[in-house]
């Protein structure tokens, strides 16, 4: 049996240098996730949390949002693919259980071929465990296997590229909780292609006393199936496209998006 | 170069032609389209619930015309009935039916109600101020199909909820009324 998860927020400070760990669950993140569920999901997160020397707790998420390719299977890597199934909205959240946002990612438009690279240097060291729950005759368990981890004083670079067609980034933070939404320009310009993307985002929530616990999530909205000109089949048609790879059991992986809750371990 | 990247879905032969032979029929063709996917209501039912798309109407018009064109009778998801004949002379009695999924409109009620009996009029209930489905409504029927609409489809799974369905309490009320005068 592993450690026992601590309360919300106890209010009593962790001392300086502490290694903090945090336990996600389930365990979808981009690291923790199979190659089979990698290949077949349209929007994944990894996130990084990191204390900051004034005590505050700052959440990197890189986020990727991309089609799932789909080919004959003689056909070569380097052909287009057949059809692309991807989304052309997305949206992304995080929401602290006690703390206020302070400061996150705020809102962009990004243009064709948009790329920026970031680098910082971390200031904690901290670990991110995948929490699994099982069920057994002797009773619930959870159990970690692998984890992330981050060492302080490392450098972490964020990279963030757009491809294709332009998507505006908007961003709304609301006590505990920071949303960012993709989507196409407003205008009457139609944004015909899918979402194919890094992203960089962080928050910044206020005194990270205590542990901090939360969830995030990342939600791909209007899927399609697109051909090899990346342009989309009208809805129906598509609709039936991916029906028909759902009775073949080709899956998508979380259709509906991903949602892992962060509970820090108590030491 | 290596065929098949590992990054990609790897199709068989006779999965790209399933997909060829949706993609080159014409957009307005959704009986066609259907065809070429496969007609299974049930399997489709899951396959809305899986994608969230419970209340697209595009979703749920093909889920729709999936029923009509199945020759089997289904009900809802993963029900079947026998056929059922009976007489419509009798005085219409209206039925409720409850724990709807926002995606239900009074098409898919009709269609659902039509395997057992004769339907009158569907009215399903949106709320006043948001114009929102409340997840409710009523199907006008003969009262010998009511009575088998509420044997039948009581409890039956209609896109992953099961449905309520019961002769409506106002009507049922009247009836005791009607009755007491009697006795």
């Amino acid at each position: 049996m592993s450690e026992q998860l601590g309360p919300a927020k106890t209010g009593v400070p962790l001392p300086p240098g502490n290694r903090r760990t945090w336990r996600v669950s389930p365990p979808d993140l981009m690291s923790f996730i199979s190659a089979e569920n990698r290949k077949t999901a349209l929007a994944l997160f990894d996130f990084e949390p990191d204390e900051l020397e004034n005590g505050k707790l700052r959440v990197d998420l890189r986020a990727a949002i991309k089609p799932i390719e789909v080919r004959h299977k003689e056909a070569f890597a380097l052909t287009e693919a057949d059809y692309y199934i991807g989304c052309t909205s997305a949206s992304i959240e995080i929401e602290f259980d006690s703390d206020l946002v302070e400061s996150h990612s705020t809102g962009a438009a990004f243009k064709v071929a948009y790329k920026h690279s970031e680098t910082r240097k971390r200031s904690s060291t901290t670990k991110i465990e995948p929490s699994v729950e099982l069920s057994s005759a002797i009773g619930d368990v959870t159990v970690s296997a692998g984890s992330s981890s981050y060492e302080a004083g490392n450098e972490s670079v964020f990279e963030t590229s757009f491809a294709y067609e332009e998507r505006d980034l908007a961003a709304v933070a609301a006590g505990k909780s920071v949303k960012w939404r993709f989507d196409p320009p407003s205008g009457d310009k139609a944004v015909r292609s899918f979402l194919f993307c890094n992203l960089h985002l962080f928050a910044i929530c206020g005194a990270a006393q205590g542990r901090q616990n939360g969830a995030m999530s990342i939600k791909p909205s209007d899927i399609s199936v697109f051909g090899p000109d990346r342009r989309s089949f009208a809805k129906k048609k598509s609709i039936l496209l991916l029906f028909a790879l759902y009775r073949a059991k080709r899956r998508i992986f979380r259709p509906r998006g991903i949602t892992v809750r962060f509970e820090e371990v108590l030491a | 170069m290596t065929p098949n990247p590992e990054n990609s879905i790897a199709l068989s032969d006779e999965e790209r032609d399933s997909l060829r032979a949706i993609a080159e029929k014409d957009d307005q063709d959704i009986a066609g389209m259907i065809d070429a996917a496969g007609a299974d209501s049930t399997v489709f039912a899951n396959f809305i619930e899986e994608m969230g798309c419970t209340a697209d109407p595009d979703y749920i018009q093909i889920y729709s015309e999936m029923m009509a064109i199945e020759n089997a009778e289904p009900v809802g998801v993963g029900v079947r009935v026998e056929s059922v004949k009976l007489s419509s002379r009798a005085a219409p009695v209206r039925v409720y039916v409850g724990n709807l999924p926002f995606a239900a409109n009074e098409t898919l009620i009709r269609l659902i109600f039509e395997r057992v009996g004769q339907v009158l009029h569907v009215s399903l209930i949106n709320d006043r101020e948001t114009g929102r489905p409340r997840g409710f409504g009523f199907v006008s029927m003969p009262a010998p199909d009511a009575q088998q609409a509420v044997a039948v489809l009581n409890g039956a799974n209609f896109l992953g909820r099961p449905l309520k369905v019961q002769v409506a309490e106002e009507v049922a009320r009247s009836s005791r009324q009607g009755e007491l005068k009697n006795n």
